[in-house]
């Protein structure tokens, strides 16, 4: 049987009143969408962050004189049957930038392999799926979300105008998605660096039996980057917070004008509540419920209206173009709750609290 | 029902000029009848009777509902008192304006299940309400029947005691009459207390108190 | 006949609702101020490394192609080498040129609130440190000159942003624990330098002292016959220049723009609720209005002398607000990095004024509906 009394009654028999307050609630529900926003710039990372954690990356130090020390170390992880060295690959300073969903650039990371064998050993071992039977000295290898990204397709020409110090083929895409760049060349010189892989040790096991080989010989065995990533990339999500605390205050500010007004004209209604003996806790929590379900609703279609938008930006425009905006993120739900949470609470708790003290003999 | 021992209410204490709403009076009411406290404006009417339906606290003195001390126990039980054995009805029908007749009865009954309902239909169409207007909200109905749904919704729970402050002052007199008909006919064998300022609705009044600035000056009975 | 409605009685009696907008819009202004004045911080710090840093001083580091098709006088049909030798020499006899020679340099790395700047540092011998310093106008302030290999001299704002002393390793994580700092320089451009030891990881480059008139190596270049192209490594007054205005203000300022469109969007659209509601509260109060003989000109006149005194409530409030927010912020965050932000941004202010302006313009809507709506008393509903 119905509940007259009941938040769901108030909120299906005033549906224009609930509205107006859903809207505003609504809003709160976009902060969601701004925090899988900010979270997609670290998608274009996650690729990278995993490759600079399953290959370790050596490199001569400048005081180890006549490289002595790099090459001891170079011939003693070879001795190792678990581990695979890579002479004349590692990091490159040539780095081709891309266009995040946020609409700016970043750059990242670029690796350079002495041979096509090379590489296709170490994509194998990293999972990689594509074709590379035509990866050549001179050929440069993206991920094909990378290559939507930059308008490049397979055959193109890539030189210095497009942020390599020479030129190169685009041979294969990579069907992973990540944002790296990936070329052959050949280099007659020792370049004193190189990746050390396996196919039988996960990255974390690599590096610390290279640390263990190494011991105190001097060399420089790069860390994984995504702690040095994230450092920079913080200070986004710290404006993200300052934005939304700011708008949730706006928001709850106005929410709770909109609705105090809306419920000094129920004055009456709950003096006549109290009058007839509804005690003051099924007061407060017909007003809670009221405000939180009108507020669930909005959250719930906020989200899914989300949901949608994502959807079909990802399939109509992101995608196409090597980029992505994700449907959840930590980030977003953190902001979601933080919004609801400072527009809800003090309304709640102020409207209830008032709405406690309507006294029908007043009237 | 009612023993009421010295009753007072002051108004801004704190300041030098209080205000007494009601002198220092004592008063005895009975178990049921129709009792009419009657006086102008600014009387103290309207205050006794909100002293008596534990909706104002006096200053001084005792109000007894059955052997029960209202002036001291806790505001929970005040509460139940008045969810189970008191009815209101006030001057303005104070309707919900976004329920129908029908539930704006029933939001005030203790106990929510098909009888309940069922009996609500039975006082609205009893209070002369047809079934096609259970289902309208307070706007679509008139002045009078508002009130009657006001009447109703005091009735649902069969209190003991109805409080009825200035029921009929919003209503033409042939609303007025057939308000007063429904009290007198509740009054049988329950209490009800008609708040007023115009003396001819009391006709049928079993017992008449006349209250002048705050103190009783006569006590009629039929 | 003077209207005698007055829009001061209705702010002084309702200050609640009155306060609700006025806060509403003082937070929306403080927060785009506050996030452009963080975000600014990187433009405004990485403008002495950017900017003013290769005024004088650039790299270059030509390509054998380009030596090959080089022109340059006196070394025409020369090998790519001896071109490049003569090329050297000719700048180095050049009028606003005070050196060119082959050294290594490292990076320096210098991090805002967002986004992070990344500058060449030339590694020259002991000797001839002092008269880079001289050039570049660098004095120093602390600990002393390199000696040995391997020592360097930072400029001490960017050591403060490095959080890092002397004594310490410079950029352990880029380089080892090869470099380390002896002594702090204080200078305009925030030059850095110091004495290699071993290879460095970042190559070899010609490093050019100019003044400022030289400071496009690019047209210099072309003076001597050199035709520079993308494989050719430049980096100077021009090329630091574009990837300012390109990388750092543009992206930037763009950050601000939907920043300042969400925050904009947010708040619009929440006044225009809370102003919707308000004005249907007030309905009877505008339809006495018009029972007792105003106009609706009179009474629209009212509502926009109510609205225009909220905004510009806000407005005040708002800068009230953001500048003691951005001080501390500089406090707390900007200056113990050594990083550089002013207060005080008019441009920014009347950005924000303008989209106020806009939002005012929006109220206009829910307005003259309800001016439309006004009736006489007799008409209105109980």
């Amino acid at each position: 049987m119905k509940n007259p009394f009941s938040a769901f009654y108030y909120v299906k028999e005033n549906k224009g009143r609930s509205l107006l307050i859903g809207c505003m609630f609504f809003l709160a529900a976009m902060v969601f969408l701004a925090g899988n926003y900010i979270h997609s710039s670290y998608y274009y990372w996650d690729g990278i962050f995993e490759y600079s954690e399953t290959v370790t990356d050596i490199a001569v130090l400048p005081t180890d004189e006549d490289f002595r020390d790099y090459a001891s170390v170079i011939e003693d992880i070879d001795k190792d049957p678990d581990l695979i060295v890579m002479l004349n690959s590692g990091y490159a300073a040539s780095v081709i930038d891309w266009k995040c969903t946020l609409g700016f650039t970043m750059g990242g990371h670029c690796a350079r392999y002495n041979t096509a064998d090379d590489l296709r050993t170490a994509f194998r071992i990293l999972g990689y799926r594509g074709d590379f039977s035509k990866v050549h000295e001179g050929s440069v290898v993206l991920s094909r979300a990378f290559a939507a990204n930059k308008g490049f397709q397979l055959g193109d020409v890539l030189g210095p105008e497009d942020g390599l110090h020479g030129e190169f083929t685009l041979d294969a895409l990579i069907e992973n998605d990540i944002f790296a760049v990936f070329f052959v060349e050949k280099e007659e010189h020792n370049l004193v660096r190189a990746h050390v892989m396996s196919a039988t040790l996960t990255g974390r096991e690599v590096r610390e039996r290279v640390e263990q080989i190494a011991g105190g010989r001097k060399i420089k065995i790069n860390q994984p980057i995504r702690s040095d990533v994230k450092a920079q990339l913080e200070p986004i999500n710290i404006i993200f917070y300052v934005a939304l605390f700011t708008l949730s205050i706006v928001l709850s500010v106005c929410v709770n004008s909109v609705i105090s007004g809306q419920y000094m004209k129920r004055m009456y209604e709950f003096g006549i509540y109290r009058a007839i003996g509804r005690t003051k806790g099924e007061i407060r929590r017909k007003c809670s419920a009221e405000i939180a379900l009108t507020d669930a609703i909005a959250t719930i279609t906020g989200v899914a209206a989300i949901e949608i938008y994502t959807f079909l930006m990802n399939e109509l425009y992101y995608i196409p173009h090597g980029q992505y905006l994700p449907y959840f993120s930590i980030l977003g739900l953190i902001g979601l709750v933080i919004a609801n949470a400072l527009v809800l609470v003090p309304v709640v708790l102020l409207r209830g609290h008032a709405m406690c003290k309507a006294d029908v003999t007043e009237f | 029902m009612f023993e009421v021992k010295n009753i007072s209410m002051i108004y801004d204490m704190d300041t030098d000029e209080k205000m007494y709403a009601l002198k220092g009076f004592d008063l005895t009411l009975p178990d049921k009848g129709l009792i009419g406290i009657i006086g102008p404006s600014g009387s103290g009417k309207s205050t006794l009777m909100y002293c008596l339906s534990t909706l104002k606290k006096p200053t001084e003195g005792t109000v007894c509902y059955n052997g029960t001390e209202l002036t001291t126990i806790s505001d929970s039980e005040r509460e139940k008192i008045r969810r189970k054995e008191f009815g209101f009805v006030f001057q303005k029908h104070y309707l919900v304006p976004y329920m129908n007749a029908l539930d704006n009865v029933l939001v005030a009954a203790v106990d929510r299940n098909e009888e309940t309902r069922t009996r609500a239909k039975e006082f609205l169409a009893g209070l002369g309400l047809l079934e096609r207007e259970l289902g309208k909200r307070p706007a679509k109905l008139s002045g009078g029947q508002c009130q009657r749904v006001a009447i109703a919704r005091a009735m649902i729970n069969n209190p003991k005691v109805v409080f009825a402050d200035e029921p009929t002052a919003s209503l033409d007199h042939e609303n007025a009459f057939n308000v007063m008909r429904i009290l007198k006919s509740y009054s049988a064998d329950r209490l009800v207390l008609v708040v007023t300022h115009d003396r001819s609705i009391l006709s049928e009044a079993d017992r008449i108190i006349e209250i002048w600035d705050g103190e009783i000056s006569r006590r009629e009975t039929e | 006949m003077k209207s005698n409605l007055s829009a001061w009685n209705y702010v002084k009696n309702n200050r609640k609702n009155v306060a609700t907008m006025v806060v509403a819009l003082a937070l929306s202004f403080a927060a785009i101020y506050i996030v452009h004045m963080l975000l600014m911080t990187s433009v405004e710090s990485f403008k002495p490394m950017a900017l003013t840093q290769p005024k004088k001083m650039g790299f270059f580091d030509l390509s054998k192609a380009t030596l090959d098709n080089a022109a340059v006088p006196g070394a025409e049909h020369a090998s790519a080498q001896e071109k490049l030798d003569a090329l050297v020499q000719a700048l180095q006899e050049a009028d606003g040129i005070d050196s060119v020679l082959r050294r290594q340099v490292l990076q320096t790395n210098y991090r805002a609130v967002v986004g992070s700047l990344s500058m060449k540092v030339p590694m020259y011998e002991a000797d001839e440190i002092p008269a880079f310093l001289a050039h570049v106008g660098a004095k120093l302030t602390d600990g002393r000159m390199p000696r040995e290999e391997g020592e360097m001299l930072v400029d001490e704002v960017v050591l403060r942003n490095m959080k890092a002393k002397i004594g310490d390793w410079y950029l352990p994580d880029a380089y080892g624990e090869v470099f380390t700092i002896v002594g702090t320089v204080k200078s305009e451009g925030m030059y850095c330098t110091g004495i290699p030891k071993g290879g460095t990881n970042n190559g070899w480059y010609h490093v050019v002292l100019y003044d400022a008139d030289h400071s496009d190596l690019k047209e210099v270049l072309k003076k001597y016959g050199i035709e520079t192209g993308a494989e050719d490594k430049i980096d100077d007054a021009a090329t630091n220049r574009e990837f300012f205005e390109r990388d750092c203000v543009d992206l930037i300022l763009n950050v601000v723009k939907a920043i300042s469109a969400v925050v904009m969007f947010f708040l619009g659209v929440t006044m225009l609720i809370a102003y919707v509601s308000f004005l249907r509260n007030r309905m009877n109060e505008y339809c006495l209005y018009a029972s007792i003989g105003y106009s609706r000109f009179e009474v629209y006149g009212l509502m926009m002398r109510e609205m225009a005194l909220i905004f510009l409530s806000g407005l005040v409030a708002g800068i009230l607000a953001a500048i003691p927010i951005c001080y501390v912020f500089r406090k707390a965050i900007i200056d113990p990095r050594g990083l550089v932000s002013p207060l005080w941004y008019p441009d920014k202010i009347l950005e924000i004024s303008i989209l106020l302006l806009f939002i005012f313009g929006l109220m206009q809507v829910p307005l003259l509906l309800c001016i439309r709506g006004i009736k006489t008393i007799d008409m209105l509903e109980d």
